[in-house]
């Protein structure tokens, strides 16, 4: 199978005036052409930051990504990114939108609109193409930032929190959307997420990230069928193996929040006299 | 009439309107608004320029932008009225000078609005545009003008107002026509009349203006973009 993203040793380093953070520590990870991958971690393991230096949107200090054997220096259309607001701008139409990617790629008007109409129908908003953003639900914002991702034909998708601020069952359906949309197109998808089921539903191989310097902790291939189905037994399995290993890293965060004697059975549990069933009535 | 109105003092509202029906019967309130407003456009739309080069030139320093961002403000600050005996040793006693004033009125003013405008653009919107290839002149034309263009619109709207009371100011200190001219003109006659009729008519035009172009611009701008603080 032939390489997309190699991503090797990578460091990160922030200064800040209380001294230096190190949000990643020695990343490697070797990304096939075509395969989804998703990152789960704690909040603030630096998931994000490593899809930003994948994006070219930030610069690694240490290490580098190679994208098919090229170093990795600056964001492009080779990448697309959608992030956990739709992005889109508030001034133009949904197709204008759609259609922005390719207009600066220098496609011709008229083939940019069909492309654009092609892909506004794949996310099923064809009627929606001449609203603006602001009369669009978050779900429709969402899909036309997904639509817009796909025309830029780019053989690596990036993909940061994109479902993370919509309801339920708006992000349910995406989910499926998005891998039926991937089963068509065979992209590369670096995913991120703090959502295991949405994880374990979507991706090839699931990347457990532990913070405090982020790296990665464990890869977990998911070894299912597609299409899969939320709430099947060998789907649930599967979270609860991821849930365990991330269980550790979440509490080695809430240790460092809330302090050292914090355990995670003795503090989620409330403990309250009703809970004994009744016995001592 | 009752003793203590005092008529040479203040006005009624009738004689302040006769006032007007004759200096409009008498065509020098016509002329007068009209080589007012002729001054008006061309140094608003001079400041309304420069302003926006200004302001995009110091939104683009990496380095000195936070200096020069406190000198316009230092600038800003000064009544644009205190330009005018600067103008006069350049330009002399004249059109050249009431133009300069003007401009200069509002041409911070906008600058501001420019930089700030640009400066509170969603960061998300240049990293979407970058992540798809969009750079130098297009990521300006497409994105960061666009994007700024709500407070830039409110920007140009007070430069207007600006630029107005600093014509208002500049004709009356050295000009021989014009609605400041007239305004100064009553004063010399002792005709309370008309100094309140070019009061009003300097209110209205003004208020007129703001409202019935700058506002409804504003409005759709703001509306087309989503925003809905107006």
């Amino acid at each position: 199978m032939q390489m997309s993203l190699d991503i090797k040793n990578v460091g990160m380093v922030y200064e800040t005036e209380s001294g230096h953070i190190q949000a990643l520590d020695q990343v490697n990870l070797q990304i096939r052409d075509g395969e989804f991958i998703c990152v789960v971690g704690p909040s603030g393991c630096g998931k994000s930051t490593l899809l930003n230096i994948i994006a070219g949107l930030e610069h690694a200090t240490d290490g580098e990504v190679l994208l098919d054997g090229q170093r990795i220096t600056a964001p492009g259309p080779d990448r697309a990114v959608m992030f956990q607001e739709a992005a889109l701008y508030p001034w133009m139409r949904a197709v204008e939108n759609v259609e922005f990617g390719m207009k600066a790629a220098g496609v011709p008007p008229q083939e940019r609109h069909q492309r654009a109409m092609k892909y506004l129908d794949l996310v099923r908003l064809k009627s929606f193409a001449q609203a603006y953003p602001h009369e669009l639900s978050g779900g429709m914002r969402q899909r036309v930032a997904l639509a817009r991702a796909l025309t830029l034909d780019s053989k690596v998708l990036l993909m940061d929190e994109p479902f993370a601020a919509l309801d339920s069952q708006t992000r349910n359906i995406l989910q499926l959307e998005l891998q039926h949309i991937w089963m068509e197109t065979k992209k590369t998808i670096f995913f991120v997420t703090h959502n295991v089921e949405e994880a374990v539903m979507l991706a090839d191989r699931v990347i457990v990230f532990s913070a405090h310097p982020g790296h990665v902790k464990k890869v977990i291939k998911i070894e299912l069928a597609r299409p899969r189905q939320r709430g099947s037994i060998d789907l649930t399995f599967y979270v609860k193996s991821v849930m365990k290993d991330l269980a550790e890293e979440v509490e080695k965060v809430a240790k460092k929040e809330y302090g050292d004697n914090w355990s995670f059975e003795d503090d989620t549990v409330l403990h309250n006299p009703d809970s004994d069933m009744g016995a001592y009535l | 009439m009752l003793h203590w109105w005092k008529s040479y003092a203040f006005p009624s509202p009738l004689s302040v309107f006769q006032t007007l029906v004759s200096l409009g019967q008498g065509g020098s309130l016509e002329l007068a608004v009209l080589v007012s407003m002729k001054r008006m456009v061309i140094g608003y739309l001079l400041s309304a320029v420069l302003g926006v080069t200004l302001g995009l030139l110091v939104s683009q320093m990496q380095h000195f932008g936070s200096q020069f961002n406190a000198f316009i403000l230092g600038l800003q600050s000064l009544p644009s009225i205190c330009w005018l005996p600067f103008a006069v040793l350049w330009f002399g006693i004249n059109e050249s000078s009431v133009l300069f004033v003007t401009t200069i009125g509002s041409t911070f003013a906008i600058s501001l609005a420019v930089i700030s405008g640009i400066k509170n653009i969603n960061p998300l919107y240049i990293h979407a545009a970058k992540t798809m290839g969009v750079q130098g002149i297009m990521l300006y034309r497409d994105v960061m003008i666009p994007a700024a263009l709500p407070n830039l619109v409110t920007g140009l709207k007070q430069g207007w107002s600006f630029a107005w009371r600093a014509l208002m100011a500049g004709e009356m200190m050295s000009s021989t026509h014009g609605l400041g001219v007239m305004l100064m003109q009553g004063r010399d006659f002792g005709d309370i009349s008309q100094v309140v009729a070019m009061m009003i008519v300097i209110i209205v035009i003004g208020l007129a203006v703001d409202r019935l172009l700058f506002g409804r611009l504003e409005r759709k701008v703001w509306r087309r973009w989503g925003l809905n603080q107006h």
